[in-house]
């Protein structure tokens, strides 16, 4: 999927999207929450390194929702509605 | 020894989390990469649960929850996604997922439903 033709099925766009996001926040989350009940070697060791992988994954995915933004106006007026929406809600 | 756990997932790093959050349980863990090693791996490890990435190249996750409860009915599985997708959560199930976890999860809520779908036989 590339931003040229992110349209072409929308709601698969909005699923690989999902995934690429939340994937590394799942694991940065999931890494912190052991760190927190966990003082072992083993744990802090393999956390500190997934959680930084994790971060790296996410602002490389961040990266490539931005570019579909700035290739794709439309992309920007469905954020801006739908924050619109939440501030609405609130 | 304790209950074994097939834990199917293409991202190393869920893996690694679900691993280390199983630890001190005693349970029994069996990891596959792909939906095509899942499966192969159920009929030789035979699991007592899986716990099932929904998105993952080659075969996805629906295809291999579809082909274990068509082998085994009664195995547990519990699914994995980061799918926001209503449609995806009502395919799960109807292919009979006995949990669905959204992504980002806690390792806790994990193991809370591991042990009850594996009801006595939790540790």
């Amino acid at each position: 999927m590339t931003a040229e033709n992110c349209h072409d099925d929308p709601g698969e766009m909005i699923s690989e999207l999902a995934h690429d996001l939340k994937t590394p926040i799942a694991a940065i989350k999931g890494f912190a929450e052991l760190l927190r009940v966990r003082d072992d070697d083993a744990t802090r060791q393999e956390a500190s390194v997934q959680i930084l992988e994790g971060a790296t994954r996410l602002s490389d995915a961040v990266d490539e929702l931005l570019e579909a933004f700035l290739v794709d106006p439309q992309l920007a007026a469905g954020l801006a509605r739908a924050r619109a929406k939440g501030a609405r809600a609130e | 020894m304790g209950p074994r756990i097939l834990v199917v997932d293409d991202d190393s790093a869920m893996r690694s989390l679900i691993r280390m959050a199983l630890q001190g349980k005693a349970y029994e863990l069996v990891e596959a990469e792909s939906g095509d090693r899942a499966l192969e791996l159920l009929e030789e490890e035979l699991p007592d649960l899986l716990v099932l990435d929904w998105k993952m190249p080659g075969r996805h996750g629906a295809l291999v929850l579809d082909e274990v409860k068509g082998r085994q009915p009664t195995l547990p599985v519990i699914v994995l996604t980061a799918e926001v997708r209503d449609s995806q959560r009502a395919l799960a199930d109807e292919l009979n997922a006995d949990a669905f976890i959204a992504k980002p999860f806690s390792p806790f809520e994990l193991i809370e439903t591991i042990d009850r779908l594996l009801g006595d036989n939790a540790r």
